[in-house]
């Protein structure tokens, strides 16, 4: 009897008393929190090619508990996944009950793993961010990190929109723990929307096809290519050397990330006399014919004598930019004074950052007029004591290639989301006019002329027109001196010169044993104008075969 | 009566609860099934997005010029060649063949000046 009333009793006090404790505790084993991880956007190309997806991934961790035979199992491992054995061993004899031994192996690995049917070894799916075209635009796009948190490029630009937002649940399981899809998520995730850039993968592959031959040829130090469209100021292709692959870079070093068409300012050298040119005929100060005395090839300037790489008598305007001059293009300049080189320098988008959404970029240098020595004039119209960046001279070329109307550059057309819809769109932008129609449709006759009969000629096709400005700029040494070893060569130009489409910007540093832009970057700007304007001209259907 | 009122009140509250308890063992049930069925569901997506992401990392012209190069002796020029001089189309004495005489059928001729032999050149070849 007494019995049977402490069991009452004992009733009693779990139904009253510890219910609740109970209660919570039966949750606890039942159910638990889930966060849901939102998928990462995708980046694709204008023609919605992917350049960045998220693909599963399987880590590997063991339960040292449930492994009997630890060798047999470091020597599975180190065999299938190439693990140091004695680093598995170390591992699994840890006394805990979860280690990880591999992260993120792929489908086939796990496959291996998993058919050795061993005890205590178990996977867990996990994202992660894979590039299918691994070294193209590696700069541009940058990477995501083992979180898939945007760590460089656009990648990092755009992480607000790429990653997403978490959403979380309540799982069900049963004593076995074997879960039970009865229960609603409660806070479903909110997938990240994808980029669509302006970037187009085959004019990318021609871009850095070439570059990568120029790299190697002239055992450069560094080199970028810029495709830009000269209508819109959509960078269609942006190549940089050195480079690295997206889907392991840790492997490279911190240089090879670098996206130097933005992150680096040089010394343009004559590429700048495009900024001279402008200036002397959109004033109306000079015109095409007018001839100009070039002190057979030595000049003083301040207490600075200045020098041209052949010596010229007269030469005409025109002749003055198609054979590079130095002097002609300074006498030019002294003719129109400081503040109106800085005025079209100002307007051609130097000295400012051309805002083209990409990480890093940096405003180049350009001192104002009331700043400059009495060598500046001597100096800046032929594009030193200036700093510039190739997406500066992309966007420059282009305007002239353009009627005169500078277009922003920028690489991301669109933001979409997982159904398509476009959330934002980025239009192409016009900024100003930086001169007149005939005063860019003259400059188009120059720059064609560098072509065919200037310095440029390594640039020349046979089968379109091109129109451009070589520039060969000395690098400073440590001391702050130019230097006779260590040179800038670049190439910047536009085609077909009739009816331009792109501009293309080629630029080498520290180009061996040759150096010249005419040499080293114009054979490049040709290799890519004529691919890219091929492949522009076939019809949409050729270009794109198949798009899943 | 009223025993039997209650007997058969018991017995329906009995069937009742068994049927709530069958039920939710069902219910239980299809959880697992639905949650079997969705794990395939899953497994094949992520098969799928492998699978895609192979697939784009094969067209990418990088891969496809990278895998041409690798197997660059397959396109390795001739060291010597030989110029194949072709005859004029038609010509059905070169082709071995007896073309029909202007007698023949419309049908006939067309079908041989179309399809057969006699429209093909035939090579000859030249040192």
């Amino acid at each position: 009897m007494g019995l049977l009333f402490l069991f009452l009793g004992r009733l009693v006090f779990i139904q009253f008393f510890s219910s609740d404790f109970l209660v919570n505790l039966a949750k606890k084993q039942h159910s638990y929190y889930l966060e849901i991880q939102p998928k990462r956007g995708a980046i694709f190309d204008r023609n919605m090619r992917p350049l960045a997806v998220n693909v599963v991934t399987f880590s590997l961790y063991a339960v040292p508990p449930q492994i009997k035979d630890k060798d047999m199992v470091a020597s599975e491992l180190s065999r299938i996944l190439d693990l140091d054995a004695d680093f598995v061993i170390e591992r699994l004899s840890r006394k805990k009950q979860f280690v990880w031994l591999s992260r993120k192996l792929d489908w086939d690995l796990m496959q291996k793993v998993k058919a050795l049917d061993l005890d205590g070894l178990f996977f867990i799916k996990e994202s992660r961010r894979s590039y299918p075209d691994s070294t193209l635009a590696s700069q541009l796009i940058g990477f995501a990190g083992l979180d898939n948190i945007g760590l460089e490029g656009l990648e990092m630009e755009y992480d607000s929109y790429l990653k997403g937002k978490s959403g979380w649940t309540i799982v069900l399981r049963d004593a076995k723990k074997r879960e039970l899809a009865l229960s609603d998520i409660l806070q479903p995730p909110v997938n990240g929307f994808s980029l669509v850039l302006t970037i187009d993968q085959m004019v990318q592959y021609i871009a850095e096809r070439e570059i990568e031959k120029i790299f190697d040829k002239y055992k450069a130090k560094g080199a970028v290519i810029v495709v830009m469209d000269v209508k819109t100021g959509e960078v269609l292709g942006l190549a940089n050397r050195p480079t690295f692959d997206l889907n392991d870079p840790s492997r490279y070093p911190d240089d090879a990330r670098r996206n130097r068409a933005v992150t680096d300012y040089f010394e343009p050298g004559s590429v700048f006399k495009i900024v001279t040119a402008a200036a002397a005929l959109d004033e109306g100060r000079f015109s095409v014919d007018d001839e100009i005395f070039c002190e057979n090839g030595e000049y003083k300037v301040a207490n600075h004598i200045l020098h041209d790489v052949h010596p010229y008598g007269k030469l005409s305007f025109k002749g003055v930019i198609v054979n590079s001059s130095n002097i002609g293009t300074t006498k030019i300049a002294q003719e129109l004074g400081a503040k109106s080189i800085y005025y079209y320098a100002r307007l051609f988008g130097f000295g400012s950052s051309t805002s083209s959404g990409m990480p890093g970029e940096v405003t180049g240098v350009l001192k104002p007029p009331d700043v400059w020595s009495k060598t500046s004039i001597g100096a800046v119209p032929i594009g030193q004591e200036v700093c510039v960046t190739a997406i500066q001279l992309a966007a420059a070329i282009s305007s002239i290639a353009n009627n005169g109307v500078y277009m922003k550059p920028f690489v991301v057309r669109s933001i979409v989301d997982n159904k398509g819809e476009v959330i934002k769109s980025f239009n192409p932008e016009l900024k100003r006019r930086v001169m007149s129609d005939e005063t860019a449709a003259k400059l188009t006759d120059i720059l064609e002329s560098v072509v065919t009969e200037g310095t440029g000629k390594m640039g020349a096709s046979k089968i379109f027109r091109f129109a451009g400005k070589t520039g060969t700029a000395q690098k400073i040494d440590a001391d702050g001196r130019y230097s006779h070893s260590k040179f800038m060569a670049s190439f910047i130009g536009f085609a077909p010169a009739e009816s331009p489409e792109i501009a293309i910007v080629v630029m080498v540093d520290e180009p061996r044993p040759y150096y010249y832009g005419g040499v080293v970057c114009a054979p490049a700007f040709k290799a890519v104008a004529e691919d890219v304007l091929k492949y522009m001209h076939l019809s949409e259907k050729e270009k794109i075969s198949e798009v899943n | 009566m009223r025993t039997s009122k209650c007997i058969a009140l018991t017995v329906l509250g009995t069937v009742l609860c068994l049927l709530h308890v069958f039920l939710q063992t069902e219910i239980v049930k299809f959880g697992y099934e639905i949650n079997s069925a969705s794990q395939i569901l899953d497994t094949q997506k992520d098969k799928q997005t492998s699978l895609q992401f192979v697939l784009s990392s094969m067209q990418s012209p990088l891969n496809i010029d990278k895998s041409l190069s690798s197997d660059k002796d397959v396109y390795q020029l001739p060291d010597s060649f030989k110029l194949v001089k072709l005859s004029p189309a038609g010509s059905s004495v070169d082709s071995g063949m007896t073309a029909p005489d202007r007698a023949a059928p419309v049908l006939r001729r067309f079908a041989f000046s179309t399809f057969f032999t006699g429209r093909q050149a035939e090579a000859r070849t030249i040192k």
